[in-house]
């Protein structure tokens, strides 16, 4: 009666790894497939018509910064699309609460709780020039880090605009 | 959330799996992300879905009607038109007109309008606008307990009036308000602008008390089956039609 014993520790174990991974990539850290262009410069610099998902950059998303939602200029982060739930959308925080954030038409407040972000690649990015500033509740993790192209293995660093955001 | 909860803390439990599979619907009770501050979460309840007109009143103790409505497209149109096409409104009505149209919100694609149950104190999306779908964290479906002793209970799901009914209250609201007004020419002024005469930008109807109960279930009617109200109510006129036909 050897089979039955092992498969129900091969079980067990699957059941629980698979448990502890979720529980790690719920709470602290996971990895994201970044597609489109539209933060160009910095995830898939290469734009490519062909849709290779193996050329896609895998970026590291951690998740420990939700407990208290502080962010600074420059974090880049991955958010909920206020317009649809389902889609999540990485993008470069640009303002803060209170900040005032210039764009090509006006300047605006950003209110309390929210936050302006937008793409690197301002040609083909659609941000809060389309969509307003964005609840800080929708963000689900800052990215760290760039996995998986080996030749791109990288930290993230923090690029700010001093000139478009007046601190109010 | 004063008549469903209680002031002294309970305990609810909480689904997460609803607002996932696009199961929440208006009326449901729901645990969502405060967008003001991301680190509070509220309890509210969900009025209208993505593709609905809300009219509201930021101040309850102040306004005529302390219910928020859910407004279809087309009454929208309706009372807009007759805002401004009709010049008999009396002062009273065109108030409350002009209250309500500024005060009709569109909720965008993605976004769900909520408010507390106790309309005086809750600070909700009469504040800060349609909150983003995203922010919905579960569905409560159950109270536990308060805070002295244990008790179960369903939350129900306490869904608004549907938009036709909640007319018909108003405009028998607007009714009421006018049987009691004591003087002749006041009750008659204020017959002229009664909502459902208003809503029809007719000018001329008279103001007999039966026309106006007419007017009301026409107004009824309009919500259930548009084109029996308009056989019934016979005299539109063709701004109405245009403002129909653009439903």
């Amino acid at each position: 009666m050897g089979t039955p014993s092992v498969l129900w520790n091969v079980a067990k174990k699957c059941f629980t790894v698979g448990v502890i991974s979720l529980t790690v990539s719920d709470l602290f850290a996971s990895i994201v497939p970044v597609r489109g262009a539209s933060m160009s410069p910095t995830f898939n610099p290469k734009t490519n018509s062909l849709l290779d998902s193996l050329s896609d950059d895998r970026v590291l998303v951690e998740k420990l910064c939700l407990s208290n939602y502080k962010f600074s200029h420059g974090d880049v982060i991955v958010f909920c699309s206020p317009d649809n739930h389902k889609e999540k959308h990485i993008k470069r925080i640009v303002g803060l609460p209170g900040d005032w954030v210039g764009t090509i038409y006006d300047v605006v407040h950003i209110p309390e709780g929210h936050c302006w972000v937008e793409g690197d690649n301002s040609a083909s990015s659609l941000d809060s020039r389309s969509f307003g500033p964005v609840p800080l509740g929708l963000v689900k993790g800052r990215v760290t880090h760039i996995l998986w192209p080996p030749h791109r293995v990288s930290s993230i660093e923090r690029k700010t605009s001093r000139n478009r955001v007046s601190p109010s | 959330m004063l008549p469903t909860l209680n002031i002294t803390g309970d305990v609810v439990l909480v689904e997460h799996l609803s607002h996932r599979i696009g199961k929440l619907g208006s009326g449901d009770l729901v645990l969502v992300r405060s967008p003001l501050d991301p680190n509070k979460t509220l309890t509210k309840r969900i009025v209208a879905m993505e593709g609905d007109r809300v009219t509201f009143s930021l101040d309850p103790t102040r306004s005529f009607s302390s219910r928020s409505l859910v407004v279809p497209q087309g009454f929208a149109l309706l009372m807009c038109a007759s805002r401004d096409s009709n010049p008999h409104h009396s002062t009273h009505m065109s108030a409350l007109l002009s209250e309500w149209n500024s005060a009709l919100m569109f909720v965008p694609k993605g976004h769900v309008w909520i408010q507390g149950d106790n309309l005086y104190v809750s600070r909700d999306s009469r504040h800060f606008g349609p909150l983003p779908y995203g922010l919905i964290e579960g569905k409560v479906f159950m109270r536990v307990s308060t805070a002295n002793s244990i008790a179960f209970g369903f939350v129900h799901k306490n869904k608004l009036k549907s938009p036709g009914l909640s007319f018909c209250a108003l405009g028998c609201g607007c009714w009421r308000a006018v049987r009691e007004q004591r003087s002749t020419e006041k009750r008659e002024s204020m017959l002229q602008g009664l909502c459902p005469h208003s809503w029809c930008p007719c000018s001329g109807l008279d103001s007999s008390p039966v026309l106006a109960f007419e007017g009301m279930v026409a107004a009824l009617l309009v919500y259930i089956e548009l084109p029996g109200a308009l056989l019934w109510h016979g005299s539109v006129c063709g701004s109405c039609w245009v403002a129909l036909l653009g439903l």
